[in-house]
């Protein structure tokens, strides 16, 4: 199959509640999991009657994570150990993305399962950065109260650990 | 997917109900401080971060985990102990020289050598339990220059910081127990190894930690007594010196105690000060507590008065020029004492 005509055959994706999409396949491949599916079917058998489930996602999940495919549909594909060093620790976030990622956070970590499920790195490592910029820069109560986690330490426990944390804190 | 189903409220927690994995992406992004922060949030986050904060701390080019148990002068010993022993867990050098720009501590120091020179008896000790290397600073660590340095030479091949400076500033003399009776005795070409070229030996340690058991083990097992200390003062005129600026009353008692035993049944050098000796003499040291008009004049003039009562009588001459170049009148004269 030429290249040109897989970038611009349509794809039909359909969500766990039921709404269907059509997508382009270059979008779809954004997705290493539906990339793989459709080589192994050839991509023959896709129609708006016979669309791709995705199993663990709805439909407000499956357009957000569409729409961010759409948006990077011509990024270079990352090769798959792209981790250097001073790129793991960054959380630096490209600024349609920081906007992209502007949603409430059951919405956020949606996003981020849906990602990892349909195993779209960079739009997890998005995801993901996005948590770490929440946390980074909080108290441990500060930290609770985003997430809304419940402090399980008793006061003795919670002190000593305080203590035995002290040497994070300096620099 | 069913993780954050109620969506009228808030929000559930999602981060502790994250499958792991996803866990571990979002706190590889984070830096060592806000994991410090995030182990303190919950169990589960406790139970998931700590293993991150030490093996990253360790990847660091200047660890600090251990160099804070090693440093601290506040921490409990649990809190000491505890990083220890998660800091080796996780990878962290026990014998890793960190380099230093206090007087207090050599240039370059292991662990060993800092809680050592500091009295950090809780660090020593689990050091030691952990198998931290008594000998660390070893001649292949020091730069050309310092190895050409007679005294730093002999610390290379001695080994430098060693078990009786951490016996030494043991405040408690407890830190090995029985072990402790035969340090003084088996290692004597350890005992006025200096932690730093031209500084605190044993006895400098034991002075500056009350730690009459190891002074008196020391100087019995031939410690010099004339060995000078980082102020060029041997250990009488430190022990004066210390005794006339000591804010803590129990303390001017004990370094008068010091400067008395060894005066009277030591017989330390107390004139006839070469160049190459000491900065100041007994006599100019004591003298000197005046300089600054003390609180409680009267009372200082009297302690002055018998301390040099003490050195004249041992064999003190008044008119001997220090190395400063005053000899006691001449510092007598600036002040206001007469």
């Amino acid at each position: 199959m030429a290249e040109a005509k897989a970038a611009s055959q349509k794809i039909w994706l359909v969500s766990n509640d039921n709404a269907t999409m059509e997508v382009d396949r270059c979008v779809v491949e954004r997705s290493m999991l539906l990339k793989n599916m459709l080589e192994d079917l050839g991509g023959a058998d896709i129609s708006p009657e016979n669309p791709i489930p995705i199993p663990n996602v709805n439909e407000a999940v499956l357009r957000k994570v569409v729409e961010w495919c759409e948006h990077h549909r011509n990024d270079p594909v990352t090769a798959p150990d792209d981790e250097s060093d001073a790129r793991k620790k960054t959380t630096d976030i490209e600024e349609w993305d920081q906007k992209f990622m502007q949603v409430d956070q059951e919405m956020l970590f949606e996003i981020i399962l849906a990602s990892n499920f349909l195993d779209i790195k960079p739009l997890l490592d998005v995801g993901c950065k996005t948590v770490a910029n929440m946390i980074k820069g909080k108290s441990p109560e500060e930290i609770r109260k985003t997430f809304n986690i419940t402090n399980d330490f008793s006061a003795e426990e919670e002190e000593q650990i305080r203590r035995e944390n002290e040497w994070a804190e300096d620099r | 997917m069913a993780l954050c189903k109620h969506r009228s409220r808030v929000s559930r927690d999602c981060l502790s109900n994250l499958p792991i994995e996803l866990q571990y992406e979002v706190i590889r992004h984070l830096p060592l401080k806000t994991l410090g922060r995030l182990a303190r949030v919950s169990q589960l986050f406790r139970e998931i971060v700590t293993p991150i904060l030490y093996k990253q701390d360790a990847d660091e080019e200047r660890p600090r985990a251990i160099y804070w148990a090693a440093s601290t002068t506040e921490a409990d010993d649990e809190a000491i102990t505890k990083v220890l022993d998660l800091a080796k867990q996780y990878g962290g050098d026990l014998n890793r020289l960190y380099f230093l720009g206090t007087w207090r501590s050599p240039p370059k120091a292991t662990p060993l050598h800092i809680a050592a020179a500091i009295g950090n008896m809780a660090a020593a000790r689990r050091l030691l339990e952990l198998g931290a290397e008594v000998n660390a600073l070893g001649r292949e660590n020091l730069d050309p220059e310092d190895v050409a340095d007679p005294s730093i030479r002999h610390a290379a091949d001695h080994g430098t910081v060693n078990i009786l400076h951490i016996f030494s500033a043991d405040p408690d003399a407890n830190i090995t127990d029985g072990a402790d009776q035969s340090y003084s005795e088996s290692l004597k070409e350890l005992i006025d190894v200096p932690i730093q070229r031209g500084s605190t030996t044993p006895l400098f340690l034991a002075l500056r930690h009350h730690n009459g058991r190891a002074l008196k083990k020391l100087i019995v097992n031939g410690a010099n007594i004339e060995a000078l200390n980082e102020f060029g003062r041997t250990l009488l005129t430190q022990a004066i010196s210390l005794r006339f600026t000591s804010s803590d009353a129990q303390a001017r008692l004990w370094y008068n105690g010091v400067a008395e035993q060894l005066v009277k049944s030591r017989k330390p050098k107390i004139s006839g000060y070469s160049p190459q000796e000491a900065w100041e003499t007994p006599l100019t040291c004591t003298i000197k507590a005046l300089e600054n008009i003390p609180a409680d004049y009267k009372r200082a003039t009297q302690d002055v008065e018998a301390m040099i009562d003490l050195l004249l009588k041992h064999g003190a001459d008044i008119n001997e020029k220090s190395n400063e170049g005053n000899t006691m009148l001449h510092a007598l004269s600036h002040d206001s004492f007469c």
